[in-house]
């Protein structure tokens, strides 16, 4: 069985370092917000237990955007629940995964419960589903708020309205008033980022935040994902399938294929000189404006780069 | 909004009068003679005649039907000249047993079921909420468990077997309450909550079984909704989560449901009634139809009639008010 080819973490940081200075100096020094280490989750199946995502290991810098990119059922979200802790009930994890230095993985649950939103924050891939649609967007962004905030409701309220301005839904005033069906599929995206910003987290998990929406749309949320990382710092994972949406975004990039890592790279390098067969084949699967219009490809990749079968997919 | 009451007011009259133009026919015209059985074993040719005139029975049926329902609106005249009976709207005509004023007879009784039904409802919408909730939250556990097969025993558990278990062990055996009976809640408040607290548990028990089942699935399928995992992220407390995100989506269902079931019970618990001696419109409807008392039969049938349509009327308004997807349209 061949290792996949990891690159140690002080090994990127310094190509990083190396290959575009001023980013290192914008993020201050590139203090390492969030070090994941080893992570491995293992989820119930058949009486037994099945392990879906193995010694994945990777850091996030403030003000850094790092990219899980894989296929689907690859492992990307389960990674970010783990993070989250949000994991089904009886799944296993093990490894490390440290924010400014505090291990997330043996924390209560109370202690979980306020880093959540708080200090690390999600936004789901679909926005249809993944906001309540009994309750006002307003109540929903609050209740992000008041999760964590002292303050009354009034406070709530305009932390609501501000967050709503914030992500371009115009007349946020009187839309927070708004129930999710009221808004269209951007929209409903711009609102959840709106909620995960609301206690402005230094850490932004993005879970395949554009794969719901169409092309247009999508460009439109990146570009706002970008402009508030520019202005807040904090640092970003980026989950997607997608290696056309990361080449502008991420900083790094870290390929996954059946749980594990395949490649782990500074995202330049990576689209000029990918080193795992896997990668470039998953970069042909893209078509690109300048090809000619042949078959679309499939991914090919010699057998011996997967583990094993890939799993159930973790996003449903 | 009113545009749309309007509209469903409209179908509701129509089909209640549709309701009361069936079961007008098939009560009048397949059953036996109304004069026969209202004059009694001791009758002679020219006393069935005078009833069949009073009666208006010798008309043809849809001029009879006419009659029926105009006394409903207006009041109508038993026979004629001196002799007539004058029958004030909403006129139901008389029982052929006991001679009393159908209506009457409908506005004595409907109290009692309305006491069986609210009470019954409050409890099983506690148990069987509560149950179904606790069920869903400790999924797989012991409590999980332990309330299901509960509730697979309500279910199927008829209601008169649990009545008179019930009522053997607590009024016979061990004496813990009186025998039910007809008493008003300005007389006795105590011995009032005491009469009805076996129909109200019999029947609370049947239906609880139901709705903890159909709560615990609702919450269930709830759980695994992606605004759940959102709410979650956001690190909102656990009873917050679960009361605001998990229960009130579960709950729509449930209150169409229980629209139904409470209307439904409002035209008459006939068994519990019949067991636990109430006098209510369960009970008057089964003497009726035990001893072919047509004009009652007649009246409990639109009755019920009446509260299933306007339950469902208000289900409808209910669940505009419960989902804001059904309320409004798009901005």
């Amino acid at each position: 069985m061949s290792t996949p080819r990891k690159d140690s973490t002080a090994g990127t940081a310094t190509a990083v370092a190396a290959a575009t200075p001023a980013a290192t100096s914008a993020s201050g020094g590139n203090a390492d917000l969030l070090v994941v280490e080893d992570l491995c989750v293992s989820l119930p199946s058949h009486g037994g237990s099945r392990q879906l995502v193995k010694d994945i290991s990777f850091t996030v810098g403030e003000n850094e955007t790092v990219a899980l990119v894989g296929e689907s059922g690859s492992g990307k979200s389960l990674t970010s629940l783990a993070l989250m802790g949000l994991l089904p009930r009886g799944a296993g994890v093990s490894g490390s995964v440290r924010l400014r230095g505090r291990e997330l993985l043996n924390l209560s649950d109370g202690a979980l419960r306020s880093v959540r939103g708080n200090e690390v924050a999600m936004v789901f891939q679909d926005p249809l589903s993944s906001l309540n649609p009994y309750y006002t967007v307003g109540l929903q962004i609050e209740e992000a708020y008041l999760a964590h905030e002292k303050g009354g409701r009034a406070a709530a309220r305009r932390v609501a309205v501000e967050a709503m301005e914030r992500v371009g839904i115009p007349d946020a005033a009187r839309r927070v008033r708004h129930y999710p069906h009221q808004f269209s599929g951007g929209q409903r995206q711009r609102i959840t980022i709106a909620m995960a910003l609301v206690c402005s987290p230094s850490l932004l998990i993005a879970d395949e935040p554009t794969t719901a929406l169409d092309v247009t749309v999508q460009a439109e949320i990146l570009r706002l994902l970008a402009e508030l990382q520019e202005h807040t710092g904090n640092g970003m994972i980026f989950i997607t399938h997608d290696l056309a949406v990361v080449a502008g975004l991420a900083q790094r990039v870290l390929v996954m294929r059946s749980g594990s890592c395949v490649e782990y790279a500074e995202a330049e390098r990576l689209f000029s000189d990918p080193r795992h067969p896997y990668t470039s084949a998953l970069l042909d699967s893209v078509p690109r404006m300048d090809d000619d219009i042949g078959d679309l490809k499939s991914l090919q990749v010699p057998s011996h780069a997967s583990p094993h079968v890939p799993g159930e997919g973790a996003d449903r | 909004m009113a545009r749309y009451l309007l509209g469903r007011l409209t179908a509701v009259v129509l089909l209640l009068a549709a309701i009361c133009l069936f079961t007008y026919f098939i009560f009048f015209s397949l059953s036996a003679d109304p004069a026969v059985s209202i004059c009694g074993k001791t009758c002679t040719p020219e006393r069935i005649d005078s009833i069949r005139d009073t009666l208006g029975l010798n008309e043809p049926l849809l001029t009879q039907f006419w009659h029926f329902v105009s006394g409903l609106f207006a009041g109508r005249d038993y026979g004629t000249g001196a002799t007539a009976i004058r029958c004030e709207a909403p006129c139901f005509g008389y029982s052929f047993q006991t001679n009393e004023s159908v209506w009457h007879m409908m506005t004595g009784r409907l109290p009692v079921s309305v006491t069986v039904t609210v009470g019954a409802a409050v409890l099983w919408l506690l148990i069987g909420v509560g149950a179904g909730l606790l069920g869903a939250v400790k999924q797989g556990t012991w409590w999980d468990r332990a309330s299901m097969t509960l509730a697979l025993g309500g279910v199927a558990v008829p209601n008169y077997v649990l009545a008179l278990v019930l009522q053997y062990f607590l009024v016979v055996r061990f004496q813990i309450l009186p025998f039910p009976s007809a008493v008003s809640f300005s007389a006795d408040p105590f011995l009032w909550f005491q009469s009805y607290l076996m129909p109200w548990t019999v029947l609370a028990l049947v239906y609880a079984s139901m709705y903890a089942r159909l709560t615990r699935a609702n919450v269930i399928d709830t759980l695994s909704e992606n605004f759940l995992r959102t709410a979650r992220a956001k690190g909102i407390s656990r009873p917050l989560l679960l009361r605001r995100h998990a229960l009130r989506p579960s709950l729509t269902p449930v209150v169409t449901v229980f629209g139904m079931d409470f209307a439904g019970l409002l035209g008459g618990a006939l068994i519990t009634e019949k067991v636990f001696g109430l006098n209510g419109i369960g009970k008057m409807a089964a003497d009726s139809i035990a001893k072919n008392d047509q004009p009652v039969i007649m009246a409990v049938t639109l009755l019920a009639a009446f509260f299933a349509v306007f339950g469902n009327v208000i289900v409808d308004l209910l669940y505009s008010a419960l989902d804001p997807r059904v309320r409004t349209t798009s901005p």
